[in-house]
C-alpha cells in the first residue's frame, strides 16, 4: 500500500507536512512511517530525538521529520551521530543512511561505530543500487546485476552487511523488510532499546533502478521471519549461520550482546581548576 | 613570566574558551594537542576522541558542535586537505566549528617536523563552492593562547567555521611568555560540560537582529541584516529544525532557487563584516616613525620584530605589521600602517608567496614592494633577512650594503 500524503499528516508528530522526494513505491516511505510510529510508541518528544543522515535517497528522511535532524555529507553520518551523542547523551540519536553511503563512501567508519559502541542506532535503507544518482551499481548490489555502471553485469562480490556487522563486533544486529512496516518498527524500537551502537539493516527496494514493482513479489517470497523458539540471539554463530544464507530475506534480531557496564561519572572540575593549569608553565 | 610551546598555549586557550569536545587523529606535528585535550578535556566535563581518521575527526567536532558544545579538531597539512569537504558542510549547515591546522612542509607528506607556512591558499580556498572562512594566524606563543579564545568565540556568534593556522617553529618550541591574561569563558551556550543540556540556550535575538528564535516553527536560516540566524540546539523544545549541508531556504528546506541561492550565499557572507569589525587583530611593532615596513604572517613575525629592532638601533626605522586575522583581512589597519613607509617586504615562509598575493588581492601595495620568500624546511633566519634588506635598500646610515655588518657585530651564521 503506498503512503500519501494525506495519510501521513494524520499521523503522529515525528512526520512533517513536506512531500518526500521518494518515487511512488519507494521502501523508504515504510521507513519513514516505522521509525515515527516508533518514536511516539517510545514516548518520546521531538526535541528529544535527532535524525543524523548523509546523501543519498534515504538519506532525506531528517528532512521529512519534525525532530532535530542533521542532512549532511556522504558517507559521514555516523562519526556526525556519534559526536553528537558523546556531547549530548541526553538525546536520542538516530542514524539513517543508503546501502552506497554506510558500505561503500562511508564504510571505514562503520567498523570503529561498532569499536566505539557509542548509543546510537543506525539504520541502513539497502537497496542494492545508487538510487538518487539514478541507478549506478552500489556495494550490495548483488553480482551479475545489470545497471548503468555494470551493462555485462556486475563484477565485483557484493557486501553483506549482516556478515560485516557481525563480524566487526556490533552488539546488536537486525534485520527488517520494509513492506513489513510493523515488524520494522518492532525492530527499531529493540535497537534503540540497546545500550550501545544498534545496527538495522532494512531491506528496502528501489522499484525504479532495481527490479521494478515485481521486487516486492520477489522479495516476499524470499521473507523468513526469525522465530523466538528457533533462533537464539545470543549465539553468535547461529546470527553468522543466518546472515550467510543469502537465499533467503531473514527478519529480526540476528544477534544481541549484553551491553558493557557503564563508567561511574567523573567529578566535573571547576573554571579555578582551568586557571591552575597554566601553572605548570611557570 | 610562563615558558610553555604554542601546541601547549593553544591547548590552554582552548580549554579557557570553553571548548568541551575534540575529536582529531595523530599527526606531526598537532599531536600534542589531541594528547593534552585528551588528558584534561574528561577532567571538565567534556569528551576527547582519537578518531578513526582525518573526516570522522572533524565530522564528530561538527555533531558535537550541533549538539551545542564548543568543539575542534587540530591536524596538519594532510589532515587538512581531508578535512575540507567538512568544513564547508560547517559553512553551509552554520555549524560552529574551530580547526587547528599545525603547518608543516608540504605538499603532500612533505617533511612532517619542519616549519612552512604554506597552508594559506587551502585554509582560504580549499573548499568547493562560495565558501569564505574566517582565517587566523598566531605569530607567538602567546598569540596561540589568544586567538583559541578568539576563534571559539567567532565560531559561536557567527555559527561558522574558524581555522587557525599554527606552524611547526611556534607549536613544537617553546617561549617565554611575559604575559598571558589567563581568563575562563563563562556564560553563554558553549559553557556547559557535555550532556547538561540545563544550561542550553538558543541565540538571543539581539544578535541576530530581532529575529526571534525557538517560535513554533524556528527559521533557522532567517535572512538577517548581519546573517545571524536564530539557533537552537537539540533538547530545546520549539527549536526543532535540520540541519543541511544542501542549499535551503529559511526554513531549511532545500531549493534550486537562483535567488534564494543568492540570498543565502549573500547572508553567509555578510557574516565576515562583522568579524572584522569586532576582531580586526593585527600585530604591529618596532619603530612608529618607519621607514621599512615589514610585512608578514604567522611564526615569521619573530624574526621580522628582531631585524626591525636592530634595523631601527642601525639607522633604519623599521616596523612590522603581522594581521592575526587573515580572512576577513583587517584592511583599514594595514593601510594605515602602509601609507608612511618608504620601503615595503613582504616576508614569508613558503615558495609561491601566498600571503603576498592574498594581500595584493585586497590592498593595493605601493609600488616596488619586495618580497621576501623561499620554501620552508627552516625558518628564515635573521641573517637572511638582514642581509637582503641590505642588498634590495642598499646602504643605509649606520651599516653596510650587504646589511650584516654594524648590526650583526659579534653575531655568528
Amino acid at each position: 500500500m503506498a503512503i500519501t500524503a494525506d495519510t501521513r499528516e494524520a499521523r503522529e508528530s515525528f512526520v512533517n507536512a513536506i512531500k518526500p522526494i521518494w518515487c511512488a513505491g519507494c521502501g523508504d516511505f515504510y521507513v519513514l512511517a516505522a521509525l515515527s510510529d516508533c518514536l511516539v510508541e517510545r514516548g518520546l518528544k521531538t526535541h528529544e530525538v535527532a535524525v543524523v543522515s548523509g546523501i543519498g535517497c534515504s538519506s532525506r528522511i531528517p528532512g521529512y521529520m519534525s525532530s532535530y535532524g542533521f542532512n549532511s555529507i556522504h558517507g559521514r553520518a555516523v562519526p556526525i551521530a556519534t559526536g553528537l551523542k558523546l556531547a549530548r547523551p541526553d538525546i536520542t540519536v538516530i542514524c539513517a543512511a543508503g546501502d552506497g553511503d554506510a558500505f561503500s563512501i562511508g564504510g571505514g567508519h562503520l567498523i570503529h561505530g561498532v569499536r566505539r559502541d557509542v548509543d546510537i542506532t543506525y539504520i541502513v535503507m539497502d537497496n542494492g543500487i545508487y538510487g538518487l544518482t539514478k541507478g549506478q551499481a552500489s556495494p550490495t548490489t548483488p553480482r551479475g546485476a545489470i545497471t548503468k555502471t555494470s551493462e555485462g553485469g556486475a563484477m565485483d562480490l557484493p557486501v553483506n552487511p549482516l556478515e560485516l556487522m557481525l563480524t566487526f563486533g556490533a552488539g546488536f544486529v537486525a534485520q527488517a523488510y520494509a513492506a513489513d512496516q510493523r515488524g520494522m518498527q518492532r525492530l527499531f524500537g529493540a535497537a534503540m532499546a540497546h545500550r550501545g551502537f544498534s545496527y538495522v539493516n532494512v531491506i528496502s527496494p528501489c522499484p525504479t533502478f532495481r527490479g521494478g514493482m515485481g521486487i516486492y513479489k520477489d522479495l516476499r517470497a524470499m521473507l523468513k521471519p526469525l522465530k523466538d523458539d528457533e533462533h537464539d540471539t545470543s549465539n553468535f554463530d547461529a546470527a553468522m549461520h543466518v546472515a550467510r544464507d543469502v537465499e533467503k530475506l531473514y527478519t529480526g534480531v540476528l544477534y544481541r550482546r549484553e551491553p558493557r557496564e557503564e563508567g561511574e561519572a567523573r567529578k566535573v572540575k571547576s573554571a579555578q581548576d582551568a586557571l591552575a593549569l597554566a601553572e605548570q608553565y611557570r | 613570566m610562563y615558558f610553555l610551546s604554542g601546541n601547549e598555549a593553544f591547548s590552554l586557550g582552548a580549554l579557557h574558551a570553553g571548548c568541551r569536545f575534540m575529536a582529531g587523529y595523530p599527526i606531526s606535528p598537532a599531536s600534542e594537542i589531541l594528547e593534552w585535550m585528551n588528558r584534561q578535556l574528561p577532567r571538565f566535563g567534556g569528551q576527547c576522541v582519537q578518531a578513526e581518521d582525518e573526516i570522522a575527526a572533524v565530522c564528530m567536532a561538527i555533531g558535537a558542535s550541533y549538539g551545542g558544545a564548543r568543539s575542534m579538531t587540530a591536524t596538519s597539512g594532510p589532515g587538512f586537505s581531508l578535512k575540507q569537504e567538512a568544513i564547508g558542510l560547517a559553512h553551509m549547515a552554520e555549524i560552529p566549528l574551530v580547526v587547528c591546522d599545525v603547518q608543516r612542509c608540504g605538499p603532500s607528506t612533505g617533511i612532517p617536523t619542519r616549519t612552512e607556512q604554506a597552508d594559506l591558499n587551502i585554509a582560504l580556498h580549499g573548499g568547493h563552492g562560495d565558501n569564505p572562512r574566517v582565517v587566523l594566524a598566531a605569530t607567538t606563543v602567546q598569540d596561540c593562547y589568544e586567538l583559541a579564545h578568539d576563534a571559539f568565540d567567532i565560531a559561536e556568534k557567527y555559527q561558522a567555521p574558524v581555522i587557525v593556522l599554527l606552524d611547526q617553529l611556534i607549536s613544537q618550541s617553546q617561549q617565554t611568555v611575559a604575559e598571558l591574561q589567563l581568563r575562563v569563558k563563562d556564560g553563554g551556550a558553549g559553557d556547559f560540560a557535555c550532556g547538561n543540556s540545563s544550561k542550553v540556550q538558543t541565540v538571543p535575538s539581539s544578535a541576530t537582529g530581532g529575529v526571534a528564535c525557538a517560535a513554533s516553527a524556528l527559521q533557522r536560516y532567517a535572512i538577517t541584516p548581519s546573517g545571524i540566524s536564530p539557533r537552537s540546539i537539540p533538547g530545546v523544545p520549539g527549536g526543532e529544525y535540520v540541519a543541511v549541508g544542501i542549499e535551503h531556504d529559511e526554513m531549511s528546506d532545500p531549493t534550486s532557487s537562483q535567488a534564494m541561492h543568492q540570498a543565502q550565499t549573500a547572508k553567509r557572507f555578510r557574516k565576515l563584516q562583522g568579524v572584522v569589525e569586532e576582531y580586526p587583530r593585527v600585530r604591529i611593532s618596532g619603530a612608529n616613525e618607519a621607514s621599512l615596513g615589514l610585512l608578514t604572517w604567522g611564526s615569521t613575525y619573530g624574526v621580522c620584530a628582531e631585524a626591525a629592532k636592530l634595523l631601527s638601533d642601525g639607522g633604519l626605522p623599521t616596523s612590522v605589521c603581522a594581521p592575526q586575522l587573515l580572512y576577513p583581512l583587517p584592511t583599514a589597519q594595514i593601510a594605515q600602517w602602509l601609507a608612511k613607509l618608504e620601503h615595503l617586504i613582504v616576508v614569508e615562509l613558503n615558495y609561491d608567496g601566498q600571503f603576498y598575493r592574498h594581500v595584493r588581492g585586497y590592498i593595493d601595495l605601493p609600488q616596488g614592494a619586495l618580497q621576501l620568500n623561499r620554501a620552508g624546511g627552516s625558518p628564515i633566519s635573521l641573517t637572511e633577512l638582514l642581509k637582503f634588506v641590505g642588498n634590495s635598500i642598499g646602504t643605509v646610515a649606520g651599516f653596510n650594503t650587504d646589511g650584516t655588518q654594524s648590526v650583526l657585530a659579534g653575531e655568528q651564521e
